[in-house]
């Protein structure tokens, strides 16, 4: 039974009138479906979600028609819409409307105008199978990101879909919560056979249970086909999606594996069991040398302690950690633990009121606030559109410095000339952080401060993001950064430091570190770990095995 | 011009008016009753305006940004007389036309006056700035008046003390004298003339420093979400 | 406990009523009254602070009434002259003293009022009236303090580039803080039209709302309904018999004390102690309850 039907859908925004965001688009969902659309930024997928609401349709030139159940979507009365197509956006706090949580899960269906008593069970039950319960009398300014956005679901599930759409809905999120997020996602499709339309960066926790996926590109549809065929597909079409798979399926096709495509990693722990056996001769790449000392760090915290208010509880709790010059560090650790209070603090932000900060071998408060942060500090803060005032990208370089040569050399370092003339608020992914990072990069820091830089960002973006950051190190800048995102420094960093309770407890390189967690790791060493020692990323895993098939490893890309 | 402007001056001149005669013969809170009148007939117009059927929220919002920035313009600022309410209510209709400058201002009217005490001038005041958003949206969009930050620091002075302010003193004239005639009306408009000169400073002022940035953020927004293009103008 | 948690309808009924009583009532018995009752239930709700705040009250309604006998000059007793040769007199000066202890009473209950009624009270009156009026209620409660967050936030990061608003030289500062306010202005329209285009798509602009209510009218309230309003009509011919009046001026009248009086007087004190009994009862009665519980053995 065709639930959404999209026949021959074009369209492009106001401004750009030669640039088709969408081309022509031919797309047909069942009942019940459960798919998933890839791309990268810039593809075209938010805007082809949006055709699914006339409330979120965006203005600009279209053509072509979108059916729901049958009928023209312009047609389906607004009442209608609201009912049965949800739509959860990626920002959870721009969503939330109201000021309390049980508002916000009854705003839906005060505005369908339901009796008393239909809409007190139907929110009773709401809250019951989100567990919202607990806070349902809070206000919605003191929710988590996680809660926001369950919220945000469940004021949407409230008023009984029969489709959901969400547009990148665990962007925003640490890793815990964007799981126990998309399981909900799934339960609800699995259950109640909701319809459900995401697009998503995140794909481990969705891939192995989609009915169909998608991949745009460039406003067309390239790809529509079932997760087990879908990674031969992208390695024959050498599409650079193929790196925003999950670990399992990106390291079978490396390989250049045959038989089944694995798309969990427990799937993936088979086919390398049977592959290679219990033993196989090679177990471990070369680890790169470690040293514990720090001599001259760039950075040096010795026994932080910090609080925000005299009655709160202490956040940092005798923080430690030396930093060396010229490295990329990165500390990671549990949600709220005091990671960014850490940063705050070696920027001056937070005081800690026991402990010293030396950065390059100056105590902090001997800097004075011109020195600290031109030619030496700066911050990527968490969310980068807080360092834009102005309204085009160019003009936001130029308030840094007036040097043009710098300007353009920077901007083409962090790979942004095309984005000169565009207004910062109008970026969007990994845009945003490689704007902002060049605004920073002109301030010219010597020791550059990262906060969730990947936050948001495809895959394809991380790896030139990861690049940038490899050329700063070669000029010799620090880079100190704050992260969730285990697969990024896996791959990218030297040292890693762990947060836990109010302290830096472990420091090692992503072999040392990962090699050694059975839960905080990558999805990569979970596969691999009874086999190899210490292979962290999915190219150390697609390498180890290479090796001991006798062939020799080679970037596919 | 558009059917919807004809109706926003067919309202204006003859409608309000006689709300206003009429309402200032009711007796204490009275006044109150004549200012949701005034609302509700401007409603007409502003619905009329749009070509599809409802207005988007979108468009709402913005006018909510916009009315919530004109108040703030009149409370933030401590000196008497010297409020910056009007030329954000001239600049919102210049961005979004007649309709929209009219109803924001009688909105902004509204809202401030909780702030500095409802009385029997609610009406007036509403509908005395809303008229100078209404005008200041037919200058700029109708007969399209270039949108420099000169030219509109100008129009917002003349605007401020030869129409809001006048428009002010007749209310002082209907409600607090002893007899509407000529003399009267000259008393007023004297009376307030210096009050409106500070006015209009202040709003030349604002619209010099503030104009030119404004209007750059809201052509944006209008171009992201297609709030009112030119023709279709609000 | 207690008293917030009846229903916010006989809350607003009952603070509407007291403050009335604490501000057109000039009788002395029905002041002192209003004026015990507040301080009581303030004490209670607020504890050490509003006793010390209370009693900071009561000087100054001494200053107030020597301020307004300086003032207004009519009666008969006439006290002294003050310096420019008018009166001061017994009834001005008693005037006075009434008006302050008033106002003393309605500042006490005012700060009651804001533990009790909470914003979802407010809310909840609101969509009695209208629902959409509030609907834009909470909306409005909700972005306001965002904005203030996200100034914040906006100047946080704008201080760790060095483009701080708060440490550096005077016109730095000034550039710095224009520059902020320039962007919340662009960050809070665009949010704005986010968070309407969030409320359009779940059905904000459809006709016909209703609006969810969390409060429920239980058997506890109705009986707090009927003692209320049996109370309030025993007040309401106590003022129609003109029992709550005084007059001043020229000469300090009374009306005389009938035993009927008392029935008015015992009226409005039942009243104004009315939920403070509430809460005094529900604590006594948790405290029994839980004594029960410990005779359990504990697993």
């Amino acid at each position: 039974m065709e639930h959404f039907k999209i026949r021959d859908l074009s369209f492009s925004y106001s401004g750009n009138s030669e640039k088709k965001n969408l081309d022509k688009i031919n797309l047909t969902i069942n009942k019940g479906e459960f798919v998933i659309i890839c791309g990268r930024t810039g593809s075209g997928k938010t805007t082809l979600l949006r055709h699914f609401k006339t409330a979120l349709t965006p203005y600009g030139k279209r053509s072509g028609e979108v059916l729901f159940n049958g009928v023209e979507l312009e047609k389906v009365g607004a009442g209608e819409q609201a009912a049965k197509i949800g739509y959860v956006m990626q920002n959870p706090d721009e969503q939330i409307v109201t000021d309390k949580v049980w508002h916000e899960l009854a705003f839906g269906l005060e505005s369908l105008g339901c009796e008393q008593k239909s809409m007190r069970s139907r929110v009773a039950e709401m809250a019951c199978y989100f567990g919202i319960q607990d806070w349902f009398h809070k206000s919605t300014a003191e929710l988590s990101g996680g809660q926001k956005q369950l919220l945000n679901l469940a004021g949407v599930m409230v008023m009984q879909p029969e489709a959901l759409i969400l547009d990148e809905p665990t962007a925003q999120l640490d890793p815990i919560a964007a799981s126990d997020f998309l399981n909900t996602v799934r339960k609800i499709n699995a259950e109640l056979g909701i319809t459900v339309v995401i697009t998503e960066h995140r794909l481990e926790d969705i891939i192995p249970y989609c009915d169909r996926a998608l991949v745009m590109e460039n406003g067309k549809i390239i790809i529509d086909e079932s997760p087990k065929g879908l990674g031969k597909l992208l390695q024959e079409k050498k599409s650079p999606m193929l790196y925003a798979m999950p670990a399992p399926m990106r390291i079978f096709c490396e390989a250049d594996g045959r038989g089944e495509c694995p798309l969990t990693v427990r799937q993936g722990r088979d086919w390398l069991g049977s592959e290679l056996g219990d033993n196989p001769q090679i177990k471990e790449l070369t680890e790169p040398e470690f040293n514990k000392e720090v001599k001259a760090p760039a950075l040096s915290l010795k026994e932080l302690w910090f609080r925000y208010e005299k009655d709160s509880p202490d956040i940092l709790r005798g923080v430690s950690l030396n930093v060396p010059q010229g490295s990329i560090s990165a500390i990671v650790g549990g949600n709220a633990a005091g990671k960014t209070t850490t940063l705050k603090a070696v920027c001056g932000i937070c005081k800690p009121y026991r402990g010293k900060i030396k950065i390059f071998g100056k105590a902090l408060n001997r800097y004075k606030y011109g020195e600290l942060f031109n030619k030496c500090v700066s911050m990527l803060p968490q969310d980068p559109k807080s360092i834009f005032v102005k309204k085009s990208v160019r003009e936001e370089l130029y308030e840094m410095t007036n040097d043009s040569e710098k300007i353009n050399e920077t901007a083409s370092l962090c790979g942004i000339t095309e984005l000169f003339e565009r207004h910062p608020f109008d970026l969007s992914g990994g845009e945003l952080q490689k704007a902002a990072l060049a605004k920073i990069l002109l301030s010219e820091p010597k020791l550059l401060l990262l906060d969730e830089p990947t936050k948001g960002m495809d895959a394809v973006f991380k790896k030139s993001f990861a690049r940038i950051l490899k050329k700063l190190k070669e000029r010799g800048v620090t880079i100190l950064i704050v992260s969730h995102d285990i697969e990024f420094l896996a791959e990218f960093a030297d040292r890693i430091s762990m947060f836990f309770d109010g302290g830096i407890l472990t420091t090692d390189t992503p072999q040392g570190f990962f090699g050694q967690n059975s839960f905080y790791t990558t999805a990569a060493s979970r596969m691999s770990r009874d086999i190899f020692k210490n292979a962290v990323t999915a190219e150390n895993v697609a390498e180890l095995y290479l090796k001991n098939k006798g062939n020799t490893y080679e970037k596919v890309r | 011009m558009k059917k919807s402007d004809k109706l926003l001056l067919a309202v204006f001149l003859v409608l309000i008016p006689v709300t206003l005669f009429i309402g200032g013969k009711l007796p204490g809170k009275g006044y109150y009753i004549t200012g949701i009148a005034v609302i509700t007939e401007l409603c007409a117009p502003f619905f009329a305006s749009f070509e599809k059927s409802k207005p988007q929220a979108r468009e709402l919002a913005v006018l909510a940004v916009m009315c919530a920035l004109a108040v703030a313009g009149r409370i933030v600022i401590p000196i008497p007389h010297f409020k910056a309410v009007f030329a954000l209510i001239m600049l919102t209709g210049i961005s979004f036309g007649a309709n929209a400058g009219f109803i924001v201002g009688a909105a902004a009217a509204f809202l401030s006056n909780f702030f500095y005490g409802q009385g029997a001038y609610m009406p007036w005041q509403m509908m005395a700035y809303g008229a100078g958003g209404m005008i200041a949206g037919f200058a700029f969009c109708n007969f399209k008046f270039p949108k420099k930050p000169w030219i509109m620091a100008v129009f917002g002075f003349f605007a401020t003390v030869f129409w809001i302010g006048p428009l002010l003193d007749c209310s002082h004239m209907f409600l607090a004298m002893p007899e509407i005639s000529l003399a009267s009306l000259a008393a007023s408009l004297a009376s307030g003339f210096p009050v409106n000169i500070s006015q209009g400073v202040c709003t030349a002022i604002t619209m010099l420093v503030f104009g030119k940035p404004l209007i750059e953020k809201l052509d944006r927004i209008k171009l992201k979400y297609g709030i009112s293009e030119a023709e279709n103008g609000l | 406990m207690g008293f917030e948690q009846c229903h916010p309808a006989i809350n607003f009924i009952y603070f509407a009523v007291v403050i009335y009583g604490a501000v057109s009532f000039r009788h002395p018995i029905f002041l002192m009254i209003s004026f015990l009752c507040a301080f009581a239930y303030s004490i209670k709700r607020k504890g050490v602070r509003a006793l010390l705040f209370n009693l900071a009250l009561l000087p100054l309604t001494a200053l107030f009434a020597l301020y307004y006998c300086s003032y207004t000059h009519f009666g008969i007793t006439v006290l002294n002259k003050n310096f420019i040769g008018n009166n001061i007199t017994l009834e001005a000066l008693l005037c006075g003293a009434s008006l302050g202890i008033s106002a003393s009473s309605a500042i006490m209950w005012l700060s009651s009022f804001y533990c009790i009624i909470t914003t979802d009270k407010i809310i909840y009156l609101f969509s009695e009236l209208s629902p959409k009026a509030a609907m834009l209620l909470s909306v409005l409660l909700r972005i306001v303090p965002r904005i203030k967050t996200e100034a914040q936030r906006i100047s946080l990061a704008r201080f760790a580039i060095g483009r701080g608003i708060t440490r550096g030289n005077i016109i730095l500062r000034a550039k710095n803080f224009i520059g902020i306010f320039s962007a919340l202005i662009t960050e809070t329209l665009d949010s704005l039209i986010c968070v309407s285009e969030s409320m359009q798509s779940r059905g904000s602009t459809l006709r016909g709302r209703k609006a969810f209510s969390i409060y429920r009218f239980d058997n506890r309230d109705r009986a707090c309904v009927i003692c209320m309003f049996a109370l309030i009509t025993l007040t309401a011919m106590g003022i129609s018999l003109n029992q709550t009046d005084m007059i001043f001026d020229p000469k300090i009248i009374i009306n005389p004390i009938t035993p009927m009086s008392y029935l008015f007087y015992f009226a409005y004190a039942a009243l104004c102690l009315m939920p403070l009994a509430l809460e005094l009862r529900t604590q006594y009665r948790f405290k029994k309850a839980r004594k029960n519980v410990n005779t359990y053995p504990q697993r």
